[in-house]
Order: C-alpha cells, then sequence, then structure tokens
C-alpha cells in the first residue's frame, strides 16, 4: 500500500500516530529524563539552601593555640620539678607486700617489749567514685584514682582505690605504755616509712603486779 | 578550484536556473532563465536548426555551456504537445485527487490529442522544410486520391498503396536522404498512441453551466514525454516537463478586456485563446500549412470570434511582431495589442511565458506544462510538504522544549554551583573553626590532664610527705602529752580513735567550724579521784595540745566508781585536730 493511497483520514491517523511516537520516544528518552535532572538540581539546590539557612556557624575560639602549648610548656617543666620531689618521696614508701618491713616491724615489736597477739593485712574495701545523678560512671572513671577527702579518715583515704592506698597492717599488741612509745618512736627508725593511722589502746582489766607497769591492749593500724 | 570557482558554484546552487528549449520543428531555441530578486534574468541563450532535434540540443548545450551555464533543469516546448479547454464538474477550490483529475482529463482530451498529431504529416513537414512546394503537395495528394479509388468497383489492396514519401521519390521532387531526415522529424512530432499525460490549471466557471468549469489543459502522449526524458537524459539533464509550442503567452497577458483573444503564432502553429476577463473561454489551434502567420492569424480569429468585436491581442515571434501587429491590425480594422507589451531581450514570446510559469511570477499559474504524476497539488498539498511540515513543527517543538530545558537547566546549574560554593565556604569555615576548637580542646585536655597528673602528685606528695610523717609525729606527740599530763591522780583507761562519741550532755558547739575538717579525732577516757583533779586534767590537755593545732571537745566530767571500788569521777574528752578544708579535690 502506498501512502498516495490513504484517503485523510487515514493520513490523519498515520499522522497521528507518527506524532505520538515520535513526541512520546522524545518525552520518553529525552525529555522526561532531563527533567528528572533538573528537578534533582533543584532539590539539591533547596537541600544546600536549607542546610546553609539553618546551619550554625562556631564562634572562633578565643584561646589561641599556642597560647595553650606554652602553657603545657610551662606545666611540663613544673611537673618534672613535682617529679623530681615525688620520686624522693615514693622512694620511702616500701614495696607493695613487703615481707622485709613486716619482719623488721615483728623484730621492733619485740625488740620494744611489745608482744604482737595478732599480726595481719587489714582489708579494706576499694573506694569508688560516686555515681552522680547528672552523669553515668564511665569505665574511665572506674579506673580512676580517687582523692578521698580528709573527714573520710586515715584508713579510707589509704584504700584501694584511693590516690593514696597504701598495704595496711593491723596489728593488736600487748605491752606497757613506755613499750608502746618506744614501739611507736621506733617506727620513724624503720627504712621505709610506716604510719600508725589508727590507735586504740585500752587499759587492760588485770592489775599490774607490783611495781610493774600497767599492761595496755593496743589496736594499731600501719600505713606501710 | 580558485576562491572564483567556488564562488561560482556556490552562488549557482543559491541561485536556481533553468533551460528552456523552444522547438518549432525547425529550430531549436535554448534560453536559460534565472531568477534574480523578482525580475528574470537571462544568463544565456543559443539556438540550432539541425533537423534532428537531438543534434540541435547537443549544439545548444555545448554553446549554452560555453556560456558558462551548469544547470541541468530543462522545459521544452514542442509542436507535438497541445493545449485545449475543457469543461468539467469540478471546482478548483475543491479539486480532485490527482489520479482522479488525470483521468477526467484525460478521457476528454484523448481524441482532441489524437486528432492533433494526425496533423503532422510528412507533406506538411517537407512543404514547412521548403522541400516541397504547394504544388508539389497538391499533386502528391493528387496522385494518392486516385491511387485509392476504386478501379472496377473493387478498391485497391491497402498494401499495394504508395506513401506520400514514394511518390514524391518517384515523381523526381525529392532525394532519399531529403525525405528520411524528415522522417526523423516526423518522429519527434507523431507518436504512437498510448498513455496520455496532461497538465492543468482552472479557469472560470462556465457562463452557461453552474458548477462546471474550464479548465486549460496541456497534453502530450507519454513516448514523446520519453523521447524527451531519455534525449535529455543522455545530456545529464533533468526534463522538468513539455509545453506547447503556442497557448503560453497566456502567461504574458498584463491586462485583460472584458472580452478579447489572444492569437499566438509562430511559423509551424497558430493558436487562438479566447479570454473573458482574466479566464481562457476557448481555444483553437491552427496548423499553418502553407499558409503565413497573417493568413493564420485570420484564420483562427474568426474561427473565435463569437460576432462582438474583442480587443485582439497579438504574439508572435519578435522579428515578425511589428509587421504582423501593423497587417493584422490593418486587416481586422482593429487595434492589435503585442503581447507581450515589453520585450527588451528580443525573446520568443512562448519561452517568456514558459519561464513566467517556471518561476511562478505574475501570471504563470495561468498556464500548465506536462509533467510526470501530473501537475503539482497546492504547496500545502504536496505529501512531501506535508511531511516536512510535520517534520518541521516536531523539530520546532523539540528546539523550543529542548532550548527551554537548555536555559532552564543552566540557571539551576548556575544556581547550585553558586550556592554549592557558598556552602562549600561555609563548610569549610566551619570545619575549620572545629579543627581549631577540636585541636583547643585536645591541648586543654592535655593540659588539664596535665594539670591533674600534677595536682595528684602534688597531693601524693602533700601526703606521704607532710601528712603522713605529722600523722606520726601526732600520734607520738599524744602519746607523749599523756604520758606528761598524767598523775597520780588520773588513771587513763582508754585511747581510741572509733570517731566522735556523743556524751551525756551533747557538746553545744559545732563538730566543725566552717571551712576546716576534722583529720584526727582521739577519744581519751580517764578515772580521776576527785573533780578537781579531773578538771585539771583537762586543763593540762587543752594547753598541751593546743601546741598541735587540736581542740578538746566533748568533756565529760561523771562521778563514777573507779578501780578498787573508790569513789571519783570518769573523765572523758576528745581530741580533735582540724585543718583547712581543701579548696577542691580530684
Amino acid at each position: 500500500m502506498k501512502i498516495k493511497q490513504l484517503n485523510n483520514k487515514e493520513k490523519g491517523m498515520a499522522i497521528a500516530i507518527i506524532i505520538i511516537l515520535l513526541l512520546g520516544g522524545y518525552g520518553y528518552l529525552r525529555f522526561q529524563p532531563l527533567m528528572s535532572e533538573v528537578d534533582s538540581l533543584e532539590r539539591q539546590k533547596q537541600a544546600t539552601l536549607n542546610r546553609i539557612s539553618t546551619m550554625e556557624i562556631p564562634d572562633e575560639p578565643q584561646e589561641k593555640i599556642d597560647e595553650i602549648i606554652a602553657a603545657l610548656d610551662d606545666q611540663e617543666k613544673a611537673q618534672e620539678a613535682i617529679e623530681d620531689n615525688a620520686a624522693r618521696i615514693e622512694m620511702q614508701l616500701a614495696p607493695v607486700d613487703s615481707q622485709e618491713l613486716r619482719v623488721r616491724i615483728s623484730e621492733l615489736a619485740r625488740d620494744s617489749g611489745i608482744r604482737i597477739r595478732v599480726n595481719e593485712v587489714l582489708r579494706q574495701e576499694p573506694v569508688r567514685i560516686a555515681p552522680s545523678n547528672n552523669r553515668r560512671t564511665t569505665a574511665a572513671d572506674a579506673d580512676k584514682e580517687m582523692n578521698v577527702p580528709v573527714e573520710a579518715g586515715w584508713i579510707k583515704r589509704l584504700a584501694p582505690g584511693s590516690m593514696f592506698h597504701r598495704p595496711l597492717q593491723r596489728l593488736e599488741i600487748d605491752g606497757d605504755y613506755p613499750s608502746l612509745r618506744r614501739f611507736i618512736h621506733g617506727l620513724d627508725d624503720l627504712p621505709y616509712q610506716v604510719t600508725v593511722v589508727r590507735m586504740n589502746i585500752e587499759k587492760l582489766d588485770i592489775s599490774p603486779l607490783r611495781g610493774m607497769s600497767q599492761l595496755l591492749k593496743t589496736e594499731i593500724v600501719l600505713a606501710l | 578550484m580558485n576562491l572564483n570557482e567556488l564562488k561560482d558554484k556556490l552562488l549557482q546552487l543559491h541561485s536556481k536556473s533553468v533551460l528552456i528549449c523552444e522547438w518549432d520543428a525547425h529550430v531549436l531555441r535554448g534560453v536559460v532563465f534565472s531568477r534574480k530578486g523578482k525580475k528574470l534574468h537571462v544568463d544565456a541563450q543559443a539556438e540550432a536548426d539541425e533537423l534532428n532535434p537531438a543534434d540541435s540540443l547537443k549544439k545548444v548545450l555545448a554553446e549554452l555551456r560555453s556560456q558558462n551555464w551548469q544547470g541541468n533543469q530543462v522545459l521544452v516546448l514542442t509542436p507535438s504537445a497541445m493545449s485545449a479547454m475543457i469543461e468539467l464538474p469540478v471546482s478548483p477550490k475543491k479539486p480532485k485527487p490527482v489520479d482522479q483529475m488525470h483521468e477526467l482529463m484525460r478521457w476528454e482530451i484523448e481524441p482532441l490529442l489524437m486528432q492533433h498529431q494526425s496533423q503532422w504529416t510528412l507533406g506538411h513537414l517537407l512543404e514547412y522544410h521548403g522541400l516541397l512546394n504547394e504544388n508539389q503537395v497538391k499533386e502528391i495528394n493528387e496522385m494518392q486520391k486516385r491511387q485509392s479509388q476504386a478501379v472496377g468497383g473493387v478498391k485497391p489492396d491497402r498494401q499495394s498503396l504508395k506513401r506520400f514519401g514514394e511518390l514524391a521519390l518517384e515523381l523526381g521532387f525529392l532525394t532519399r536522404d531529403q525525405v528520411q531526415s524528415v522522417f526523423v522529424v516526423q518522429d519527434w512530432l507523431r507518436s504512437e498512441y498510448d498513455e496520455v499525460m496532461c497538465g492543468w490549471s482552472p479557469q472560470g466557471e462556465v457562463d452557461d453551466a453552474p458548477g462546471v468549469w474550464n479548465w486549460l489543459v496541456t497534453a502530450t502522449y507519454a513516448s514523446t514525454y520519453t523521447l524527451w526524458s531519455e534525449l535529455c537524459d543522455s545530456f545529464k539533464l533533468n526534463l522538468i516537463g513539455l509545453m506547447p509550442l503556442t497557448g503560453n503567452s497566456l502567461a504574458l497577458c498584463e491586462r485583460t478586456d472584458k472580452l478579447s483573444v489572444l492569437l499566438e503564432t509562430t511559423p509551424l502553429t497558430t493558436t487562438a485563446l479566447r479570454l473573458q476577463k482574466q479566464h481562457v473561454t476557448g481555444v483553437h489551434h491552427y496548423l499553418n500549412h502553407s499558409a503565413s502567420m497573417l493568413d493564420a492569424c485570420l484564420e483562427v480569429y474568426h474561427a473565435e470570434n463569437a460576432g462582438q468585436h474583442p480587443a485582439v491581442l497579438l504574439s508572435a515571434p519578435v522579428e515578425n511582431q511589428i509587421k504582423l501587429q501593423e497587417t493584422l491590425s490593418a486587416a481586422l480594422g482593429l487595434e492589435v495589442s503585442a503581447v507581450p507589451s515589453h520585450n527588451p531581450e528580443q525573446l520568443s514570446p512562448g519561452v517568456l511565458a514558459a519561464a513566467r510559469h517556471f518561476f511562478q511570477q505574475k501570471g504563470g499559474k495561468r498556464i500548465s506544462f506536462i509533467r510526470k504524476g501530473g501537475p503539482l497539488p497546492p504547496v500545502w498539498q504536496r505529501q512531501e510538504n506535508q511531511f516536512s511540515a510535520l517534520l518541521a513543527s516536531i523539530l520546532l517543538i523539540i528546539v523550543v522544549t529542548e532550548s527551554a530545558m537548555f536555559f532552564q537547566h543552566k540557571a539551576v546549574t548556575e544556581a547550585k554551583t553558586e550556592i554549592d560554593a557558598r556552602a562549600k565556604i561555609l563548610d569549610d569555615a566551619i570545619a575549620r573553626i572545629n579543627a581549631q576548637r577540636a585541636e583547643i580542646d585536645k591541648r586543654k585536655a592535655e593540659l588539664e590532664m596535665q594539670r591533674q597528673n600534677q595536682r595528684r602528685m602534688e597531693a601524693r606528695l602533700a601526703f606521704f610527705g607532710e601528712e603522713m610523717p605529722e600523722r606520726a609525729l601526732l600520734t607520738q606527740a599524744i602519746l607523749g602529752v599523756l604520758q606528761n599530763t598524767i598523775n597520780d591522780q588520773i588513771i587513763l583507761t582508754r585511747i581510741d580513735e572509733m570517731g566522735r562519741r556523743v556524751g551525756v550532755t551533747p557538746d553545744t558547739a559545732p563538730s566543725t567550724r566552717p571551712g576546716v575538717v576534722v583529720k584526727d579525732n582521739f577519744n581519751i577516757d580517764a578515772w580521776a579521784l576527785t573533780e578537781s583533779a579531773a578538771q585539771e586534767f583537762v586543763q593540762n590537755m587543752k594547753l598541751a595540745v593546743a601546741a598541735w593545732n587540736m581542740e578538746v571537745r566533748d568533756i565529760q566530767v561523771i562521778e563514777k566508781i573507779g578501780p578498787m571500788n573508790m569513789s571519783g569521777f570518769s573523765v572523758s574528752m576528745s581530741l580533735i585536730h582540724v585543718v583547712a578544708k581543701p579548696e577542691a579535690s580530684l
């Protein structure tokens, strides 16, 4: 069939089909993707615009990094000086679980005329940072050594978890008052620092023999 | 190819030219037309008078090529084509499809064409070419009549009859070569009766027949068209169509009266067109034979004249125009106007009319030429044009859409790029500030950590270097103070550090003052023989421990049975060692 054989109606339909096909193809393959791209660009632009309009620009920091670094350097120098002193002090502290020091304490007690009835390690509950209502206790907080306040008492301040933790030794000793004083003064002469952090002295109910000093029952806790 | 040649070629492509060949069975004239603005321009012209039109065309073409014509469009005016007036019940405003119109035209014009072609006899052509005179032609015709008459009541056999050429040879009027040469011319004029090809142009409505319209039809046989087409093909020319030799001057009539007769004559044929206003109402062809152009004009004028006195228009070869105009005017006793009225190039009226028609100038649409497939429908009705218009419309829509999308895309892209650039500047600034802050925070954290470490070390240093030795000294001091303050009237029963006790009557003094904390608290229990000894003991203790920044509190002196059931007084007190509260704890 030739085109010339088509009547006007058929030609019109053919033209309409061609137009639909051409314009449809153009719209589907070209117009729609390009418009989608334009829409996408427009949305991106709007999104960026919205982001910019709601963007909060932080203030420039007032501190100068150089000043902080200088402060750090000064701090380090100061700390080095403190570390020297601290090292000297630390030298006076006995190693943890030093049996030698315990032996020396026993020897001092014997030499001072003191009879040791109980000589044991005083185990203390570790101190922890009390959880705050405002913030949770983190693992870092748990590992952090606590500066136990003075009013908590010497034993708490020396407990595990405290930054002043030292091993504690509890002694129950019997002896008269001069012996006890000798023993306590003798602690200063030990090679390591030993301090009485609790002392409870009680008079024994037994009256001393005539000419003899009154015997005392004493409980002391030593910080080694 | 130099620059000038390139320029010429470009100009040829731009300016369309056409070669119009007019062949009057004797001379072939070729004129090349082009259009410069609204005017026709003659680019080149040539002519040749070979008997064979093929030879003539060859010569003309060579001459035109030498005049720098490079085109290939050819329109031929030939006597073998004719024009006629046909009445059809078809309105020019609502023409039928081309095929249908063709059929209607063919049906009407075929007898006329047959009659037209039968006029090209050998005798007429020999006389036209001057090889025989009028008497010789009449003699031979008489001999042919005598041959065909019945002898004794019996008609002679058609095969035994001698033909015109044979009789002319027998009579010694012509040589065989002369006859053969005219046969060639006849072949270009007469064709076998085969398919008729037409061209048409609408005229006015028939006066006494409403709904019936005059159509000026040009026609020839397909074999004639093919003959010319093949000839053109052999010279690589494109034959546009054929037109009759006469009858085209209608396109040159710029002004027509209410009633006029246009006489167009050549040495070979004469055509009379009866015009009513702008439209042709009648066509009459006349083969001149031995008659002069004046006689031919008078003949056709009288054949067409309906008794009225129409205006007479004359179109004739330029060399005969003025003389013929005068003699015709004298013969008719009427004023005769020349067509065309203005012909500076001295061109044949038929050629000029064909050029007007080709370039669609004023009046050109009043005539038509014969082309393959019939005349072209109006421009907007041509399928290729419709298809082109459709494609152009779609293309235009697409171009407009593309342009709009391009500008939209460009605008959005530019806006987005600008906003992105602004966003990037802000992001960079924020990132820079955040990095600075992070760096500062990190350094501050390091500084704070160092400070904490330092405070910790300072605290440990103070604790182990100051507080612990002080505690040791304090312990020793308490024991020393007690040893010094106890006398014979005092018995020390207990020293402990088990926390502050509450006596029978609570101490009115606050446990601690603001800004100080209790660091050591020694509770002391003793027994005195007398109340004064007890008070003295308390007094001595107060004085002794004051040097150690200690206070004596919760003093109680209560009568109590002592050792060996002796009456006496129980003394209890607390030695409080207070220190200033640290400002901050780690």
